[in-house]
């Protein structure tokens, strides 16, 4: 299949180049390429983006009309240069961005059918459903019962036995319980790199979550604690819907079901990881894929 | 230990679901705390408020006599009367000799605190740097009566037969000045004490500025090739100046409102002239001197509160300057660029002067060679001036300490006819055969015990405060103006000179609010004092704790508060705790707060104070000037009152010392327990 070469060029903010991009998809479709966002049914999405913009501070737009379907039980990989807006279109589905700067917003983001954004919506309940796991392990300075046992305290579960079992499960969910031995009271920092990011996400699993999003969760660890990951979350999209941002193509392609390609806080495309991969439909998406910028 | 009846447990057995009325309990909770939290925060802005407002008040009756305002800074005749009508209130001495003892101590203390500080961050390793650094930093927490004592014991034989020395007089001839006889107390033994005080302030803040310099920029000049020096010159010091010449404004703001050394030392005679071995006198040495004439609502006190209002107004300017110097107004930045130049070419004199007019030259290889040989040279002698600086400073402090505290000790265990034992029992006790109950011989022990139950008050006063102002501007308070102020305001106070706390104490709570003087009105002067020192090292410690922690704890859907309080507080705490006992013993030695407010003579009934007011307390600083100054009784015909000065400056010292190793014991212990083992 031959490929539509099209230059996008030097542009300033995400609302400009979506400008330029809007054109270019345009022409793009009216020489019959299919180049529109996966759909979903209701059923199958779990969050949907609509139209969503979100800025910090009193800048211009960092992310610009977000629009598109998040599918359940899928690993949906954002993947594009540095400072493209993956990390704030992830932290935006929980509602951390906030916690960092002050923000503004435009658009929707639903889950459930209920817009994430609305005053009415109470954020911790919101982090509750959608749980995060960060670039670098950082457990708390804790013994490993304690970790995971902070989050479903926190939200009121009180009894032992109760907390017991949800340490147990959730260990057990990432496969770090026979590991360990019991040693539950260990300190967290006696843990190997690739043991505290797996105690991280069974931390995160502990709440319940529908939904996982992970910052690059395999960029500061080695090969196999990478590999044990990646096997983690192939095992994780069973009962949870995963989110990651990766830097790393390979991962990308392995674990993802979808994959998110972005530049300049625009959301370029989208589609199943392997057309992505194979053939995808912009030049600047195969330009990044194939390793001539990034 | 856990059952293992899991083969059946799945995810999803146990639903994490919070009822909404316990999520809306607890983000009202979040609510309320930082209500609270800025509540308490805003009372710094009232303190400053309160504390300039009621200068004026108090100095108010004189502002009806412009001419006897103009006199204060004009004349240099001060023979207060019951009216400003027929007084003389001209301070001209007073606030010539603030300068005549601030500038040389400031001159001093650059050279050592600067000195100090290129060659602990640039010529010693870190590992032993950091081993220094307690050393130079304890020296900070000696109290200023002690360093009057010293100065007040040693410097005076010291001057005189250094300054008699005939190469030394001859020198000083030469260049125009006859020494004659060097009269007790003098501008320059006093500059050298406040150098001893405010050398630490400038170094420790330089030393943290130099250590902050990016590895990259320093890495990338030694990879050019540049001596120790020279990464001084052309990447630490452009990128610390600004905090080096803020640190030492702040030192000098420090200088010149100290009170107890340049009240015992200069001997507050009204001497106007430019000359540093003479008596003399400064705005705080006049504000505590005449203290005790002035009654209440007389003109003296308003002229008195008037020069304190003076003195607050300059510190309050060099705080400003210092402030300006660190802003990040482009102008202001060109400005202080400009006026620091000369400064960027001090080192250049030795060696680099000729590297740079060599550069101009085409060189051949042997000229490279010897001009990288010139520049190790200059490197050395550089390293080895700083090195001496370093030690000339810890030898100063750790030999007249030393020698003070020896000399202490002899009081105690130099053989005699009584026992060590006899001797410090009647020391803490008194001599209950004697009856001199007046003067010298009361016993120590109502002093430790008031000071103990002064700085435990002041501490529970201010602790709360001075964390919770701290945890505010650290973690909650909201960019914005309410911010701004309140971060000032911490700045500002922390600058009021300690006699101007204690004008204010007395004017707001003794005769305010008629509290008299007592252990109340004393120990809230204290905590004026503390507050400024706690809340920064409550954000210092704050801010050495790395925040990933609140973000994973908030992205398991905790409240900012929930994420602090468990996840940032706890491991804080060692530090905060440290700054705590450190404080404590920064205002355990206070003296000048406590002058008008809280301290007598006069023993007490009970150990511990049993009134809040009207029952003013003994205090072992205040022992000790007392004792220095106004002890005139011989007993056998030896004058005792020195005497006892130096056993109480012992007990004082040892007060002080617990504390501080109490702070680092404290905090050794508290860091096994809440173990932050984690990369800070």
């Amino acid at each position: 299949m031959s490929k539509q070469k099209t230059e996008i060029k030097e542009f300033n903010t995400p609302e400009e180049f979506y400008r330029k991009y809007l054109k270019i998809r345009e022409e793009h479709r009216s020489k019959g390429f299919e180049n529109q966002f996966p759909n979903f049914s209701d059923k199958e999405t779990e969050v949907e983006f609509r139209n969503f913009h979100i800025a910090y501070e009193e800048k211009p737009w960092t992310l610009y009309n977000i629009d598109l379907k998040i599918p359940k039980n899928k690993i949906v990989a954002i993947i594009g240069p540095s400072g493209c807006g993956k990390s704030t279109l992830l932290r935006s589905i929980n509602r951390m961005n906030e916690e960092m700067a002050k923000i503004r917003t435009q658009g929707e983001i639903l889950i459930e059918g209920e817009n994430i954004y609305s005053p009415k919506v109470n954020k911790m309940r919101l982090r509750t459903q959608v749980g995060m796991v960060f670039q670098k392990p950082q457990p708390f300075p804790r013994s490993i019962y304690e970790n995971i046992a902070f989050g479903p305290k926190l939200h009121g579960i009180k009894k032992k036995e109760q907390l017991d079992r949800i340490v147990e499960s959730s260990l057990q969910s990432v496969g770090l319980f026979e590991e360990i031995e019991g040693r539950l009271d260990d300190h967290a920092y006696g843990l190997s790199g690739g043991q505290q990011q797996r105690l991280c996400i069974a931390r995160t699993i502990a709440v319940r979550p529908q939904i996982i999003l992970a910052d690059e969760p395999a960029s500061a660890l080695d090969p196999k604690s990478t590999y044990q990951i990646e096997d983690l979350l192939l095992k994780l999209k069973e009962d949870f819907t995963v989110v990651i941002v990766t830097h790393n193509m390979q991962q990308a392609a392995r674990i993802s079901d979808y994959s998110i390609f972005m530049y300049n806080g625009v959301v370029v495309e989208y589609d199943k990881t392997e057309n992505i991969f194979e053939k995808p439909v912009y030049e600047l998406t195969e330009n990044y894929i194939s390793g001539r910028f990034g | 230990m856990i059952q293992t009846e899991v083969d059946n447990l799945k995810v999803n057995d146990f639903i994490v679901n919070p009822a909404t009325s316990q999520l809306q309990k607890r983000e009202n909770f979040y609510k309320l705390i930082i209500l609270v939290l800025q509540i308490i925060s805003v009372s710094t802005i009232i303190i400053l408020v309160a504390v300039i407002s009621i200068m004026v008040w108090f100095g108010s009756p004189m502002f009806a006599y412009p001419d006897r305002l103009l006199q204060m800074v004009t004349e240099n005749k001060w023979f207060p009367e019951d009216h400003f009508e027929d007084g003389e209130y001209g301070a001209l001495a007073a606030i010539a000799g603030t300068f005549m003892v601030g500038i040389p101590a400031l001159i001093l203390s650059i050279i050592w605190g600067v000195g100090l500080a290129i060659f602990l961050s640039e010529y010693t390793r870190e590992s032993i740097a950091r081993k220094i650094q307690p050393a130079v930093e304890f020296v900070a927490s000696v109290p200023s009566v002690i360093f009057g004592m010293i100065a007040f014991t040693y410097f005076f034989s010291w001057f005189s037969e250094f300054f008699t020395q005939e190469w030394i007089r001859g020198i000083m001839l030469f260049f125009g000045y006859k020494v004659e006889v060097i009269p007790k107390g003098t501008y320059l033994a006093a500059a050298v004490a406040l150098a001893f005080m405010t050398t630490p302030i400038i170094a420790s803040i330089s030393l943290d500025a130099m250590r902050s310099t990016p590895l990259m920029l320093r890495n990338s000049a030694k990879a050019f090739g540049a001596t120790k020096w020279e990464i001084f010159k052309t990447v630490v010091y452009p990128h610390s100046k600004k905090t080096i010449f803020a640190s030492i404004l702040l030192g000098f703001g420090r200088a010149i409102g100290e009170t107890m050394v340049v009240l015992m030392v200069l001997g507050n005679a009204p001497v106007l002239k430019l000359d540093l071995l003479v008596n003399g006198m400064t705005m705080t040495s006049v504000i505590s001197g005449y203290w005790g004439e002035a009654s209440e609502g007389s003109s003296l006190q308003a002229a008195l509160f008037v020069l304190g209002l003076l003195l607050l107004s300059i510190t309050a300017i060099v705080v400003y300057l210092a402030s300006l110097i660190t802003s990040e107004n482009k102008a202001v930045f060109r400005f202080v660029d400009v006026l620091l130049k000369p400064f960027n070419y001090i080192g250049d004199g030795l060696g680099s002067m000729a590297q740079r007019f060599m550069q101009e030259l085409e060189l051949t290889e042997m000229q490279i060679a010897k001009m990288s040989k010139r520049r190790k040279l200059a490197n050395i002698i550089i390293g080895v001036l700083l090195g001496t600086i370093l030690l000339s400073f810890i030898l100063a402090v750790y030999v007249s300490i030393g020698r003070f505290l020896i000399s202490g000790m002899d009081y105690f265990f130099a053989p005699g006819e009584t026992s060590s034992m006899y001797r410090i029992n009647v020391t803490l006790r008194g001599d209950p055969k004697n009856t001199f109950v007046r003067l010298g011989l009361i016993g120590l022990f109502t002093a430790i015990t008031g000071t103990i139950s002064i700085v435990t008050m002041s501490a529970a006063i201010s602790f709360p405060v001075a964390t919770i102002t701290g945890i505010y501007l650290s973690e909650f308070a909201p960019e914005g103006r309410l911010t701004i102020w309140i971060r000032q305001s911490i700045i500002n106070i922390n600058a009021i000179p300690s006699i101007v706390v204690g004008l204010f104490v007395y004017a707001l709570f003794s005769v305010g609010l008629n509290m008299g003087a007592g252990i109340l009105p004393g120990s809230i002067a204290l905590s004026i004092m503390m507050i400024p020192i706690i809340t920064t090292n409550t954000i210092e410690a704050l801010n050495n704790i790395p925040s990933h922690h609140m973000s994973s704890a908030i992205a398991l859907g905790a409240t900012r508060w929930e994420a602090f309080w468990k996840h940032k507080f706890p491991y804080a705490l060692p530090n905060i705790f440290t700054g705590y006992l450190l404080g404590s013993a920064r205002v355990s030695g206070e003296t000048a707060p406590l002058l008008f407010t809280a301290a007598t003579f006069t023993p007490p009934a009970t150990p511990i104070p049993t009134n809040l007011t009207h029952q003013a307390i003994r205090v072992l600083p205040y022992e000790i000037y007392y004792r220095l100054l106004y002890t005139t009784t011989r007993v056998n015909g030896e004058k005792v009152g020195s005497d006892w000065a130096v056993a109480a400056s012992v007990v004082l010292m040892l007060f002080v010392l617990t504390l501080t190793v109490a702070g680092y014991f404290v905090r050794t212990i508290i860091r096994r327990r809440y173990a932050y083992n984690g990369e800070i």
